[in-house]
């Protein structure tokens, strides 16, 4: 007796010209739907609580019925909360920016040109971003303080400096997956170094960019201790380091910290709606690792 | 004329794919720097060198404060063998194993793949939802998804409530385990996302090849998929890791390394360290340790990656 | 050509650089008429919100600015939480240009300051100061470091028990509970979980995720009424890790763990403890709390997290007792924010000046208000801005402040002040683990830590 899912998809090759799409429900369309409810279930419990802390008018850690109110997304958009939220997307699409287009670059000259003991340069500039950012510090407030730094735009250069790294790494395996004929196609043709990256592999690479890009935002927007030590003026301080606004010695606000998070989530998730389809063909790895 | 022959140098230089026979011998061109411009002088700049003045501060006496903070000095291996005498430090090391491969390669990248995979079969709105969430779990402050998995953990929490024990101490009582699945559910977005991509790569006419030939499901995938995904699995895997590391906050936030230390990995152990007890020199040999063994561990996966491809 | 655009080029410049540096010297000549100085401090952590701390601050700008013309203050607001607030005001210290005149600090840090030699001496400048005479003794001995004061406090947190009148009518306790030892606490929380089994009887913080705070707030206190209060030896270096008083502590903690005496440990282990506890009280979840002298002011109207106007009648008080009873009968660990003079201050004269200001009675009640502190001045405790920030508590605690001990003010106060919670927290949650094992593994972690030669067994 034939799999009934194989009869369902020989049905679904008669000639038809459409591509083969299971449209009934099989065993495992079932199966992964199934798996998938649990899987949102688990990233949804936890947030449930972040959800109904932030109307509640009483909130405490626990998870309980709200006591509804609104006070706590007023109080998370008073102005020096909502002019935080606003420095960090400035300096996370600063960060972005500078990271991702150089990132690109030298992508392009590791994947396409020669560069003596590439393998080994690109795997010590991973390893070595893992060194705690916490140790880091010390280095790099003497750094900045010397060249009188210590304000958000070169924190920006530097937050982007440090998604460098996975960003290059990302890019380059993007750029691997292109073949090489069209450039070589453009190269017989005479167009210059530019014109290809400008024609063929930006908008190929689309996707692989977009999504270091976003990995670059994310890095930059979650960051709390480099803006925190770096930045002298309190007014430019970001999202996460205004957060320890609503937790001090006595008590601690969960209701505004959770309107909060909320508040401080949305723009990455608008940004992941925006670039959703790019972004989820964008991260191709394979044989990334040599 | 000199054009041309120019461009046809290019062609051979540039347009032959490694690992192929070049023409002539592969030569480092200057172009190439213009390219790596930016990117190395901010990495040189930014970079190169707080990493390198990290790794030298390793090997000194530096306080945050104290006799030592203004004027301190390189004391050789000093701090090395503190490190060495350190019942803590392995007992940490060996937390950090526990955590980056277990929480980091093994739990994050599984539930990426799983979530990825299943997502192809998924009804739109499931679809949206389910990576919706993941995405929005990826990206919270880290000081967020702390206060949410104290909240769902402790007495009365969630998971608690959930098992049927609302007086356990859910958090205190598996330290580790918690911490391992806090940290495996705030980076499985990204896990999500890697794999989404590379799946759309598996070529469709394998897949429907497979199907003619009456393989099952479980099959297509353990005989096909999987394998074609071998390698974005140990590259993600490999990310993960390196990103647990850098998980610092969420443990801290939450145990503070404890209870009695269960939950110190080396990034915990190591702020502790230069930020309470002042000491920054050992802390940046804590911080040189966690760099060796994230190289160790990268270059075993090289090594997994390369044995496959023979 | 291109010589005479050069020339002409250079001519500019010159000319540029003469403008420019006319410019400056002119408004460095009028920037030499203001001073300005610049005081660093907790924009989030110290006080009972940021909003008090910006008013605060702003208020002494303002007031200081307009009675000195000359003399600008500039503010530096450094946000985050206790350690990265510390994080931060380090750094900017261990670089002359970003060191602010005047600092914040927590008492705990300033013997470190000193040590780095960052900090002025304040003896010549404080025996004109007709508020410093008034100060207790304890509290002056907080800022002193080597026989020198470098710090002066603006109120420090008290502990005392903080009972719960209701639980304790229905338990059959007095409404006017005075513990003499500390089995008096025991046996009135057994009465309490006998009576109710869902309230937590005690309330007492522990565990190493609060940082050294959390054991000023909770096993400091014990330690202060135990057989061995002193558990630094200044003139030998030496830190007392066995011994009888520790070993009073870490079986009051086993023993009333055991026996279930404790709030939970989710609640008491948990790095926001002391943030945590106030919303329980009015709830009549806690019977008796270890508590600081903030506690019973989240109350009032002003901070209101949550409001509970029956505060004063609902809450009793009581002073911690020692031990055994013995002299002087109680016991409370204090622990305050002070404010300290740069060394390398380039206009240390004005920055007295606003620490003179600072420390007016108006400003220093306010701020003690603010961020919950006792004040320093016996003659403060009985204003009526400050008691009736809590008047059911405040007197109380400001009593206790005489008897009070401190944190010594020394690097490795953290390393023992961390074995200290780890042990405690090992008892807690480990009920069954013997005194002897606790102790064992606290001894081991402070060698481990700062050797074998600073540490000693008192008995």
């Amino acid at each position: 007796m034939a799999n009934p899912s194989i009869m369902a998809d020989l049905h679904a090759t008669l000639p038809t010209g459409k591509p083969i799409q299971l449209k009934r429900w099989t065993g495992t369309k079932i199966f992964s739907n199934l798996v998938l409810l649990v899987m949102g279930a688990f990233f949804l419990l936890p947030m449930l609580w972040l959800f109904a802390a932030s109307v509640d008018n009483s909130a405490g850690w626990q998870l309980k019925i709200p006591d509804l109110t609104d006070r706590n997304y007023i109080q998370a958009l008073q102005p020096d909360y909502a002019n935080a939220l606003f420095n960090s997307l400035i300096l996370s699409l600063i960060a972005t920016i500078v990271a991702t287009s150089t990132a690109f670059l030298a992508a392009y000259a590791f994947s396409r040109q020669h560069i003596p003991w590439k393998g080994p340069i690109l795997l010590s500039i991973l390893f070595l971003s893992g060194i705690p950012i916490s140790i880091l510090i010390v280095p790099i407030y003497k750094m900045f303080n010397y060249f009188n730094w210590l304000s958000m735009f070169p924190t920006a250069i530097l937050l982007g400096v440090t998604a460098l790294p996975f960003e290059i790494y990302l890019i380059k395996n993007s750029i691997d997956a292109i073949p090489l004929d069209l450039e070589e196609a453009a190269s017989i043709e005479k167009a210059g170094t530019w014109k290809i990256l400008h024609r063929i592999v930006i908008p190929l690479t689309m996707p692989g960019i977009a999504s270091a890009a976003i990995f670059g935002f994310v890095n930059a927007w979650g960051n709390f201790l480099i803006p925190l030590v770096l930045i002298s003026k309190a007014a430019q301080q970001p999202g996460p380091v205004r957060m320890f606004g609503f937790m001090n010695s006595v008590a601690i606000n969960y209701g505004a910290i959770a309107a909060f998070s909320i508040l401080y989530s949305l723009p990455v998730v608008v940004l992941y709606l925006l670039m959703a389809r790019s972004f989820r063909s964008g991260f191709v790895l394979g044989g990334a690792v040599r | 004329m000199a054009e041309i022959s120019q461009s046809m140098r290019n062609i051979a230089t540039e347009a032959l794919p490694e690992p192929q026979v070049r023409l002539d011998k592969p030569r480092f061109k200057p172009s190439s720097l213009i390219l790596l411009l930016p990117a190395l002088l901010l990495l040189v700049a930014l970079f190169v060198y707080p990493v390198g003045y990290s790794i030298y501060l390793g090997f000194t006496n530096l306080q945050l404060i104290g006799p030592n903070s203004v004027n301190y000095r390189f004391t050789g291996l000093q701090n090395v063998s503190f490190l060495f005498s350190d019942a803590i430090f392995y007992r940490s090391l060996w937390l950090t194993l526990i955590f980056v491969v277990g929480s980091g390669a093994i739990a994050t990248t599984l539930l990426g793949l799983i979530i990825a995979i299943a997502l192809q079969k998924a009804l739109p709105f499931i679809r949206t939802i389910v990576s919706g969430l993941a995405i929005v779990a990826w990206t919270l402050p880290p000081a967020a998804i702390a206060i949410i998995w104290y909240a769902a953990t402790t007495q009365g929490g969630v998971f608690p409530v959930m098992f049927g024990l609302p007086h356990t101490d859910l958090l205190y009582d598996q330290a580790m385990l918690v911490v391992c699945v806090a940290n495996a559910w705030s980076l499985a977005g990204l896990a999500t996302i890697i794999f989404s991509a590379a799946l759309r790569n598996v070529p469709s006419e394998m897949l429907e090849a497979a199907m003619l030939e009456n393989a099952s499901a479980y099959q297509r995938l353990s005989r096909l998929t999987i394998p074609i995904l071998k390698p974005t699995i140990l590259t993600s895997a490999l990310l993960m890791t390196l990103l647990s590391f850098g998980n610092f906050t969420l443990i801290y936030l939450m145990t503070q390394g404890g209870p009695a230390g269960d939950t110190n990995i080396l990034p915990v152990y190591s702020y502790l360290q230069g930020f309470q007890f002042k000491k920054l020199g050992y802390a940046a040999l804590l911080g040189n340790v966690i760099v060796l063994v994230s190289g160790v561990l990268g270059v075993a996966y090289v090594w997994m990656a390369q044995s496959r491809r023979k | 050509m291109k010589f005479v655009t050069k020339f002409g080029r250079n001519a500019r410049h010159t000319l540029g650089y003469a403008l420019a540096l006319s410019s400056c010297l002119t408004s460095v000549a009028a920037w030499a008429d203001d001073v300005t100085v610049k005081v660093a401090y907790s924009a989030d952590y110290l006080m009972s919100s940021p909003d008090l701390a910006k008013k605060w601050f702003g208020e002494i700008k303002e007031n200081f600015e307009k009675a000195n013309p000359g003399i600008k203050i500039e503010l530096v607001p450094i946000q985050g939480g206790y350690d990265d607030f510390l994080t931060k005001l380090s750094l900017m210290y261990s670089h002359t240009d970003t060191a602010p005149d005047l600092a914040e600090v927590p008492a705990p840090e300033v013997g470190q300051w000193v040590a780095s030699d960052l900090l002025a001496p304040l003896d010549d400048r404080l025996a004109q100061a007709s508020w410093w005479a008034q100060y207790v003794e304890p509290v002056k001995k907080e800022g002193t470091v080597d026989g020198k004061v470098y710090a002066v406090s603006q109120g420090v947190n008290t502990n005392a028990l903080l009972y719960d009148r209701t639980i304790f009518a229905k338990a059959g306790l007095p409404a006017d509970w005075k513990p003499k030892n500390w089995n008096d606490i025991l046996d009135a929380a057994r009465a309490i979980k006998k009576s109710d089994a869902n309230v937590w009887p005690i309330w007492l913080l522990t565990g190493t995720a609060q940082g050294t705070q959390g054991v000023v707030l909770g096993a400091a206190n014990l330690v202060a009424g135990s057989s061995d209060p002193v558990f630094y030896d200044a003139e030998k270096d030496k830190w007392t890790v066995d011994g009888k008083g520790i070993r009073e502590v870490l079986d009051f903690y086993r023993t009333a763990s055991a026996e279930g005496l404790l709030a939970p440990a989710s609640q008491i282990l948990n790095a926001n403890g002391p943030g945590n506890v106030a919303p329980y009280i009015p709830k009549h979840q806690i019977g008796i709390t270890f508590g600081g002298n903030y506690v019973p002011q989240i109350f009032n109207k002003v901070i209101c997290g949550p409001c509970w106007p029956e505060a004063d009648k609902e809450l009793g008080i009581a002073p911690i007792p020692t031990s055994q009873g013995q002299a002087p009968g109680i016991a409370t660990a204090f622990s305050g924010w002070d404010m300290v003079l740069t060394k390398a201050s380039a206009h240390p004269d004005e920055a007295w000046k606003v620490v003179n200001f600072m420390f007016e009675k108006d400003n220093a009640l306010e701020v003690g208000n603010y961020a919950g502190f006792v004040p320093p001045i016996p003659a403060y405790n009985t204003e009526k801005a400050y008691i009736d920030f809590a008047p059911g508590t405040q007197k109380t605690f400001a009593d206790l402040l005489p008897i009070g001990k401190s944190a010594p003010s020394n690097a490795d106060y953290k390393v023992w002040a961390f074995a200290i919670a780890q042990a405690t927290e090992t008892v807690v949650l480990h009920p069954e683990t013997t005194v002897d094992k606790a102790v064992a593994d606290m001894k081991t972690y402070v060698e481990g830590q700062i050797g074998a030669d600073k540490i000693q067994a008192s008995n």
